[in-house]
């Protein structure tokens, strides 16, 4: 019986179904850490290559569908389908770090458009995700064939559980100890093997045997030359990626990909892909400046707290100050690490400094948690258009901020800037900045720059050109590049006035923990380097005159009253529609509960996998209970149905609540550990309606198709309702992540999606027929 | 569809509409409706040729640019309106700062002072390298925001304000070449000094009645091959060097910046060939700054500038005879001064922006009593 279980041809396609889910995700996982490296990316990116995925993968279910209805020969296709999908990952891996400079001619060092990414990310996401989104209705049609009852939901829940387990396989097993090239060639071979064992049941006997031997002398081949193609591969896109220096390290940390460029003698250490540390000269213009003028900040700063960007020589200098403690937060350890073996002893000697203790955690869980308060609290320089970023620019950590200052302390942070211009997008970041800090502050000034300095204070006295000249004099720090009349240039009171004025008067919102304006005015700031075509598409859409809305509107209606009314598959495609409406649903629900933690938690950054477990795994036992459901009664599955569609709708306030809720308890004893389990749990019950859908959906759907007797395949089901959550996935994917969340915030958010599940509620209520 | 229907469809569409009109003006300042600025062309651009079909043909740079009505040229700034060629921006300037000397770079030219620096939109150049981009690389309606400055109002603000020296810096001045030459005409008359930072890609016509008003120039020479011209700058390197005799020629005095981007402009050969065509040309007393490549713009991927490479080329220019060879963008970098060619003493002690003495007495070394090539000044 236990060799039943293992060997036999259930076993098989169960098995085989299992891998498509576990490689469809460790694919998909891979793809975003190349790109992402590849395009320097930020959520903006990571929200399109995984709303490219997404849809095409839709597209190849469809497609998957409509191919199992005109051809009976899945056996042939759908194990051919696994292979090509496994082979075609590194391939895509070579692609996707070759065609930057191959296709577009980008030369060394450039950055990717936005045109350039799009392009890209369908090329490289496009054949893999269409791949294998083919396969989900030929493994239904598959199972089918064995006369299982409910295919579809079997398949569905099989692939639930590959996902999930690649999921975790793949962030806490594959991605610290491996390169994607070598996951991506280990995925062949994982293929190979369960394939062959797949043909070992489903096929006659000749062509079992050759396919059996030739997957087997491949796969063994691929583990015989495994360490010589992986690196010799590896090199060889190192080079092609960054031709201008030597790669002498490549790091995979939990938190991004750390690389180390030699040339000349000198090191340039870069984080996911962009320069980062430029060693052993660093940007001492920009860090010496900033260091001297935070530091004159305070009449006497003694503690300080730097969080993040101070490797590159920003400690150093701020070391020069007579300080009595300073205390540095960098989340990614791994990253102090590397930095310091390429850093010369004349620098990495200040690392031993006893003033100086270095604290591998994320800075604002730190500043919640710890008792002590700072004169100074000094951001490093980050990356302002990421969300991961923005956390540290709120009205939520300035008010953090403001509570662990001493009396006269200051925060001080940077922004880009230009010591000559304020308008357009680069005056929206930093008026919503400034705005913000005002928010908090009192006292809030920017020294223009090629990186603007804020500082901002509980106190009256903010620094003047005078006031820095005595505080540095006073520290014997006067002299060299700080003369009186370089701090007379840097404090130019007409300049920083004229500047003062227009982040005071542009309209804009307050940066929050829950409504990241400044990360969306950071993301089209961005846009005005990489994508000014888009800036134009975006004006000349808002200037489009009234009549073309109109029409556009009309459409839209005429388009509702077709599919939903009209059509003689009306009910059907408003079933489809409350799919697509859940899988908006999910993905904003994994997004925002991403968005949400990594504001509140960003240490735990990795951990936002267990949310996605959680919620696939919620996805799987929803799934499970509605399969049992429908082996029990064949009634009563409608109202089952609406069911979950009431409580998805509750479930999203819900979720708002536990969120508010949370953010008040930060900080507290066991807060972070208490957020981890009441949102997993929550993303558990969220996962579970929602998945509990699916298998009811296509059930009714095939219901309805026996009473109006059309025949379809099993395949073309399961190809419909798959491809509709996908293309919920793409929109809730798009729309909520880039633009909601941002623009109007979580609570605006929530409503809309709840607008969004109840409009399918009531569609399917009155629905004629059921 | 039933007729009744149809009307029915419309009249939501319409609601609808009105609705999304009505609660227009609370939608976020980047979402409404923005007509586009119409500014007023008051000034006639110089240097162009009238064509058929009311298109023109812009003489002042070496695009060449031909401009169909309505339409505006390479830089953004000049533009075809009824055949006739305008300037957009002429006294519209997007940026007015006071600035150190030492920050265009310009070390032979008095040193230690401060310069009113002056700035449009536009270029006639499209430098992925540029640290300027946020005004060179826009239009003056993308910028959303400039002033209003008459040229006599520009040179008034220097006076005021006690400023030997206005520059016109930050974007391409060519591209605002017209407000540039009637706001040096009338600060030469009231006796201050005349910047101006070019990429060099004047016309020679317009350069040299340009130079009758300048005093000192500060030109990039980005690299020593066409190839580097096209493929970074969408530009030419031949026109560049053409600028550099004629404004030896012309007498203004000149300096040269080359900003060294590792891989692209860095080859020892070509590095040595620049500064023998430098010596040759323009003679050996001509300063030549290297400066430090730091990400900017389009080019965020490409590693800092090694300062051995600097140093290499430092040692370089010095060997083929070039006299005042420095290296920019390393604070507290040696080179980052001036020295004495002959003694090797350090004449002007320079850290980046700041200068920490000057050791000239009446432009000659306060050692050796070597003349020091450079526009002095009573310090």
């Amino acid at each position: 019986m236990k060799v039943n279980l293992i060997f036999s041809r259930a076993a098989s396609l169960k098995a085989v179904i299992f891998l498509m889910g576990a490689g469809g995700m460790i694919g998909q996982l891979l793809l975003i850490r190349v790109l992402l490296i590849v395009f320097l990316g930020n959520e903006l990116t990571i929200a399109l290559i995984i709303a490219s995925w997404l849809l095409l993968e839709a597209a190849g279910a469809y497609l998957g569908g409509k191919i199992t209805a005109l051809t009976q020969k899945t056996a042939a296709l759908f194990p051919g389908l696994m292979t090509c999908y496994s082979i075609i990952l590194p391939l895509t891996v070579l692609l996707a770090r070759g065609l930057g400079r191959g296709l577009f001619g980008l030369l060394p060092g450039e950055t990717f458009s936005l045109i350039n990414i799009l392009v890209t990310t369908i090329l490289t996401v496009g054949p893999a995700s269409l791949l294998h989104g083919m396969q989900f209705p030929l493994a239904s049609e598959f199972i089918a064939a064995d006369q299982i009852k409910f295919p579809v939901s079997r398949v569905y829940l099989l692939e639930i559980t590959g996902t999930v387990l690649g999921g975790l396989f793949f962030t806490f097993f594959l991605i610290p100890r491996f390169t994607a090239l070598e996951i991506s060639l280990a995925l062949i071979i994982a293929h190979l093997l369960p394939i062959s064992y797949f043909f070992y049941f489903h096929y006659a006997a000749l062509p079992r045997k050759a396919m059996m031997i030739s997957y087997l002398v491949l796969a063994l081949l691929l583990t015989a030359g495994f360490p010589l193609l992986t690196d010799s591969l590896q090199r060889l896109t190192c080079s092609w990626f960054w031709p201008t220096g030597e790669v002498v390290e490549y790091h995979n940390s939990p938190y991004g990909n750390i690389s180390v460029l030699e040339r000349e003698g000198e090191y340039t250490i870069n984080y996911d892909g962009s320069p980062l540390l430029s060693l052993p000269v660093p940007d001492i213009a920009r860090l010496q400046d900033y260091a001297y003028l935070a530091g004159a900040a305070h009449p006497k700063p003694e503690d300080v707290l730097v969080i993040g960007g101070g490797l590159d020589g920003l400690l150093n200098y701020l070391l020069d100050h007579p300080l009595e403690n300073l205390v540095y937060a960098e989340l990614d350890p791994d990253l102090v690490e590397i930095a310091t073996r390429y850093t010369p002893p004349e620098i990495s000697d200040k690392f031993d400094d006893p003033r100086l203790e270095i604290k591998a955690r994320d800075g604002r869980l730190y500043l919640s948690q710890t008792q002590e308060n700072f004169d100074l609290l000094i951001l490093g320089e980050m990356d302002i258009d990421t969300l991961q970023a923005n956390r540290f620019f709120t009205r939520e950590f300035f008010e953090l901020a403001s509570n662990k200052l001493t009396e006269e302390g200051k925060l001080i942070f940077t922004a880009p800037g230009s010591p000559t211009y304020l308008g357009g997008e680069i005056a929206d970041l930093n008026s919503s900045l400034y705005q913000t800090a005002a928010d908090v502050f009192p006292d809030v000034m920017m020294i223009p720059g090629e990186n603007n300095i804020f500082i901002a204070g509980n106190d009256i006295e903010l620094p003047d050109a005078a006031i820095a000249a005595t505080r540095l004099e006073e520290r014997d720090l006067l002299g060299g590049m700080f003369t009186t009349s370089y701090l007379e240039y840097r404090f130019d009171s007409r300049k920083i006035s004229d500047f003062t004025e227009i982040l005071r008067e542009r309209e804009t919102n307050i940066n929050r923990d829950f409504r990241p304006a400044t990360f969306f005015h950071g993301l089209r700031y961005w846009g005005r380097a990489f994508a000014p075509e888009a800036r134009g598409f975006f004006r000349g859409v808002l200037n489009l005159p009234i009549a073309v809305y109109l029409i556009l509107a009309a459409l839209l209606l005429f388009f509702f009253r077709q599919i939903f009314y009209i059509s003689p598959a009306a009910t059907a495609n408003r079933l489809t529609y409350a799919i697509v409406g859940s899988g908006i649903t999910a993905m904003s629900f994994d997004l925002l509960t991403l968005f949400a933690f990594q504001a509140l938690y960003g240490y735990i950054y990795q951990l936002n996998g267990l949310f996605i477990v959680a919620f696939m795994g919620g996805m799987f036992l929803g799934g499970r209970f509605s399969l049992k459901t429908l082996e029990k009664e064949k009634k009563n599955i409608y109202s089952h149905f609406l069911k979950l569609e009431a409580a998805i709708i509750i479930l999203l306030p819900l979720f708002g609540g536990l969120v508010y809720f949370l953010r008040s308890v930060m900080g507290f004893f066991w807060a972070d550990n208490l957020s981890l389990i009441l949102l997993s749990i929550l993303a558990l019950f969220a996962g579970g309606a929602v998945g509990a859908q699916f298998p009811l959906a296509v059930n009714i759907f095939n219901s309805l198709k026996s009473t109006s007797n059309k025949k379809s395949s099993t395949g073309q089901s399961a190809g419909r309702f798959y491809a509709a959550d996908l293309l919920g996935g793409w929109l809730g994917g798009l729309t909520v992540g880039l633009l909601l969340f941002p623009l109007l915030g979580l609570t605006v958010t929530l409503l809309i999606l709840m607008a969004i599940k109840l409009s399918s509620l009531i569609l399917l209520y009155f629905s004629p027929g059921l | 569809m039933k007729r009744r229907s149809f009307f029915k469809l419309c009249a939501a569409a319409l609601a609808g509409a009105g609705i999304t009109k009505l609660i227009e003006p609370y939608f976020p300042a980047w979402m409404r409706q923005t007509s586009a600025e119409n500014h007023k062309l008051q000034h006639e651009a110089r240097y162009y040729n009238k064509l058929d079909d009311n298109r023109v043909e812009c003489e002042l740079c070496f695009k060449n640019c031909v401009i169909s009505e309505g339409k505006r040229g390479f830089c953004r700034n000049r533009e075809n309106k009824d055949g006739t060629l305008y300037s957009v921006v002429y006294g519209r300037p997007s940026t007015v700062n006071v600035d150190p000397i030492e920050k265009e770079p310009m070390h032979h030219f008095y040193p230690d002072t401060q310069i009113l620096c002056i700035g449009t939109a536009g270029c006639n150049f499209r430098c992925k390298f540029c640290h300027n981009w946020h005004l060179s690389q826009q239009s003056l309606e993308e910028l959303d925001r400039y002033q209003n400055l008459e040229p006599e109002k520009a040179v008034r603000e220097a006076k005021t304000r006690g400023i030997p020296s206005i520059s016109f810096t930050y974007n391409e001045p060519t591209t605002f070449y017209e407000y540039m030459y009637d706001v040096a005409e009338i600060a030469q008359q009231e006796d201050l000094n005349v910047i101006f930072h070019t990429n060099g890609a004047l016309k020679e016509e317009p350069l040299r009645d340009l130079l009758q008003h300048i005093d000192a120039v500060t030109l990039d020479l980005k690299a020593f091959t066409d190839d580097f011209y096209q493929e970074l700058s969408q530009a030419h390197l031949e026109p560049v060097l053409d600028s550099i005799k004629i404004i030896r020629e012309e007498g203004a005095w000149l300096e040269l910046v080359n900003l060294v981007l590792p891989d692209y402009n860095d080859d020892p050969t070509e590095i040595q060939e620049m500064c023998r065509w430098i010596k040759d040309e323009v003679g050996e007393d001509t300063p030549l700054h290297f400066s430090r490549f730091f990400p900017s713009y389009q080019l965020t991927e490409l590693s800092p500038t090694p300062v051995s490479t600097l140093e290499k080329a430092h040692e370089i220019a010095r060997q083929e005879g070039l006299k005042y060879v420095s290296i920019g963008n390393v604070p507290g970098h040696l080179k980052n001064s001036t020295f004495c060619p002959e003694c090797e003493n350090e004449v002007i002690v320079r850290h980046h922006f700041s200068v920490q003495s000057i050791n000239l007495t009446e432009g000659r070394c306060q050692n050796c009593q070597t003349e020091i090539a450079g526009v002095w000044h009573e310090s």
